[in-house]
């Protein structure tokens, strides 16, 4: 007789909360109680950086009312941009006549489960819509706090999706609040929201004027939001003046031709549609190819006619764009295409400059996996050291299975992993990794390949220790928990149990990152690495 | 002193079915030796003002109508002839056996088997866009205004429907289709003609490169704009044609109100008191 774990919030008490919210969580009563137990403890668990959200919008092109499943679409377009956010989704869709009606879904949990009934899918019929992933950064999990948020503005009806968190936040809340609107939750997305309800200054003599209400927001706060806004036919779609968050365009196209097995000529394939996203990872699935990035600061204007670039609200001073690093290091699926580099590419050139930067005499290279294999690709490569894999994942061990003494929370880890002892028995071993935040994965490793037999283990982490906080959308964990603020390489080698740990630099990583994108002779390109160095690219609160 | 029992407790019934002015004529089976078990076959209870005593029939009822001599077909007399109709006065024979006569039509295009015609229902399907219906708008002279209906073509002789299907298909609209299923004969118009027609199931493949740019390559005569219609709009659709003046064929219509129905949610409500989100 198996034991079944007893629910840590009992069902009753599940359902009394359902009800309360007016929500059906699409999930059995065990997962939802094991959620709750996970989002308390997951923390320790996993690597500790959590990603804000994911946006993903699309326009139906020709005849309205249109053949094309708009709300299919966007629901394939945020299951793309799942690893942006686990927590709640939503699809708001309009067939862009009225200014007094959309149609909206929104729930917790994963995008597949909340829109699993088909009838959900068929209620959100329409020519245009956006979709949004999240993850919560405080940990507040209520409905309320789901995106797309629908607001009634003086010209009707819109619909915002937010990626980033802005960093004026609390004067800014104070500057909307005296003006007489309420707030109804705690995000700042609500703030956008409003802050976009309010009249611009120089009134509006020929009618709504959404640019204007836009490049006014845009002037009250620089940084850091990808925002869609959707009014009766149109999506806007901006980026930050300092373009902290990622966005692009793709162009969608007739899926025929992916699905069925015949070749195609592409003078037979026509645009059916245009979608903005977060990462352009998201676009294959829809059969849509990647058209380009939103600049920072770039305001565009989406509708059934196509693509329009409205303006680029420039940086208030000269300084250049902060793309946030860890979208290279971490975050963005390996596939998406970012300032027009794939993902992959950059993490395998961290790999190399690593190797450069930090050799080592050693046997083997491996990693953990999943998310550094290009960076320990590209080390072996530029080592000339051979990379063979030493860890079995155990796919199946989400995060059902924690428990919440720390022996046991490490235990969970070697759980997840399984050691191929012949790969690496008696050789001296390089592990590669994206990054250390509070150090409680690396040491079981370091741990369970030690006792199989490895003879060295050397940690190379390919990003620098991150040391102080995000405030743009990066939810990362207080300084106190971050490994790297109390202890300095060579005592986290002795406190993980490894024969030596050494970070890539700064510079290094800035290298491997620019090395690929074309030099702008007016703009100058830069990359956020505030939680790295301090240096915040704006002035904060 | 059984009979008795039962018979009070038949007027007791009667008089409480009295009070609401129904009439009870019933009859009782006789009881068997174990013990009381009476069952009250066929009462027929009926509404009515008067008053009447309770009565025990023992005839059965008159039963519902069953056809027991079926109708039988005569002969028939063509009366007149065209290109492509005949006009015949049939006689036939009712249940009663009375001879009756009756005016019909029928097409002089009929080959062998036992169809006039096939009726092509297909339905486009693309990747990540609505499932559609093709439909054919043309003139139709006897309705003197423009209809709406699904593609058809008459068999050629010696062909086989499936084939006929295919080809009409291909003819007026342009698309190369699947053929799923084939109906038995149907009619259209039983009380006017003769006529049968096959109902054929198709899908087209809209993925496809030879259905990407339909081309459609109808007779000299033929006059034919085709529709395609997304299922989950197909009866407003076809209820914004019918007021702009086109007439919408009678089985495109059904199968449009066919195809509401089955789209419409049935809710469950699993708790009680949830606000719908």
């Amino acid at each position: 007789m198996t034991r079944t774990m007893r629910p840590f919030i009992s069902f009753r008490r599940v359902q009394y909360f359902e009800w309360k919210l007016g929500i059906k969580v699409q999930s059995s009563s065990s997962e939802i109680s094991n959620r709750e137990m996970a989002s308390k403890f997951d923390s320790d668990q996993d690597s500790g950086l959590h990603e804000a959200c994911g946006v993903f919008g699309c326009v139906a092109t020709g005849e309205w009312p249109t053949q094309l499943d708009v709300a299919n679409i966007i629901q394939l377009g945020l299951v793309g941009l799942q690893h942006r956010g686990q927590e709640s989704a939503g699809i708001v869709t309009s067939q862009g006549d009225s200014k007094y009606q959309f149609r909206t879904h929104k729930g917790m949990g994963y995008v597949g489960q909340i829109f699993q009934d088909e009838h959900i899918i068929r209620k959100l019929k329409g020519n245009l819509g956006i979709g949004h992933n999240r993850y919560s950064t405080a940990g507040n999990s209520e409905l309320t706090n789901c995106q797309p948020f629908v607001v009634e503005t003086l010209h009707g009806l819109i619909a915002v999706a937010h990626n980033g968190e802005l960093v004026n936040a609390n004067s800014l809340k104070q500057k909307v609040l005296k003006h007489g609107v309420g707030l109804s939750t705690g995000s700042d997305s609500e703030l956008i929201t409003q802050l976009l309800a309010l009249t611009p200054p120089d009134g509006e003599p020929n009618g709504p004027d959404w640019p204007a209400r836009i490049q006014q927001l845009m002037k009250e706060t620089y940084t850091a939001y990808s925002l869609l806004v959707m009014y009766k036919d149109t999506i806007y779609a901006l980026r930050d003046p300092y373009g902290n968050r990622p966005m692009c365009l793709g162009k969608v196209m007739s899926a025929g031709p992916i699905s069925s097995e015949n070749k195609h000529n592409s003078e037979d394939v026509d645009i059916e549609g245009w979608a903005v996203s977060s990462e352009s990872c998201s676009f294959q699935a829809i059969g849509a190819e990647y058209y380009r990035e939103v600049l920072p600061g770039e305001i565009v204007q989406l509708t059934r006619h196509g693509v329009k670039s409205i303006c680029i609200v420039p940086r208030p001073t000269e300084s250049p764009s902060a793309f946030c690093i860890f979208e290279y290091v971490y975050f963005a699926r390996p596939d998406s295409i970012l300032e027009g580099q794939m993902v992959y590419t950059v993490r395998q050139r961290c790999g190399k400059q690593l190797a450069l930067e930090a050799p080592v005499e050693a046997d083997i290279v491996s990693t953990v996996p999943e998310s550094a294999t290009p960076a320990a690709l590209g080390f072996a490569q530029q080592a000339g050291i051979p990379y063979v894999e030493v860890l079995c994942k155990n796919r199946y061990i989400g995060r059902t299975f924690i428990q919440p003494t720390k022996r046991l929370r490490q235990l969970g880890v070697a759980k997840k992993f399984g050691a191929l002892t012949e790969n690496f028995k008696g050789k001296r071993i390089v592990i590669v990794d994206d990054s250390i935040v509070r150090g409680n994965t690396m040491g079981p490793i370091v741990r369970l390949l030690k006792s199989a037999g490895a003879k060295e283990v050397h940690i190379r982490i390919a990003s620098p220790p991150i040391k102080h906080p995000c405030y743009m959308g990066i939810n990362i964990p207080t300084k106190d928990e971050l490994i790297a603020n109390k202890l300095s390489a060579d005592k986290l080698a002795h406190y993980l149990g490894a024969n030596s740990v050494v970070y890539l630099t700064v510079d290094g990583l800035e290298k491997a990152t620019k090395q690929g994108i074309e030099k702008k002779s007016e703009k100058k390109v830069g990359h956020c690495v505030a939680c790295l160095t301090g240096e915040y690219p704006v002035k904060l609160d | 002193m059984r009979k008795q029992v039962i018979r009070k407790c038949y007027e007791l019934v009667n008089g409480i079915l009295e009070s609401k002015k129904c009439n009870i004529r019933g009859h009782i089976r006789q009881y068997s030796k174990r013990g009381i078990r009476d069952k009250v076959e066929n009462i027929e209870v009926m509404a009515g003002e008067n008053e009447k005593d309770f009565e025990i029939c023992s005839s059965p009822p008159r039963p519902s109508f069953k056809i027991t001599t079926p109708s039988e077909f005569v002969k028939e007399e063509t009366v007149a002839s065209g290109n492509w109709l005949s006009l015949q006065k049939l006689t036939y024979k009712d249940p009663t056996g009375k001879a009756r006569e009756w005016e019909a039509v029928s097409r002089t295009t009929r080959g062998s088997g036992a169809l006039d015609a096939v009726v092509v229902m297909a339905t486009l399907k693309r990747t990540l866009k609505y499932d559609c219906i093709v439909l054919v708008k043309q003139y139709r002279p006897p309705m003197k205004t423009y209809t709406i209906e699904f593609p058809a073509g008459l068999i050629d002789s010696g062909e086989d429907p499936k084939e006929t299907a295919v080809r009409e298909l291909k003819e007026e609209t342009g698309y190369h289709a699947d053929i799923k299923h084939i109906s038995p004969a149907v009619c259209l118009d039983p009380g006017l003609s003769s006529c049968t027609v096959a109902l054929v199931s198709a899908e087209i493949d809209g993925d496809s490169h030879v259905n990407l740019h339909p081309q459609s390559n109808p007779d000299s005569t033929e006059f034919i704009e085709v529709l395609t219609v997304p299922l989950n709009e197909l009866l407003d659709t076809l209820n914004v044609h019918a007021n702009q003046g086109s007439v919408i064929d009678a089985r495109v219509y059904t199968y449009a109100v066919a195809q509401a129905q089955a789209l419409k949610e049935h809710k469950l409500e699993p708790w009680v008191g949830l606000n719908k989100s």
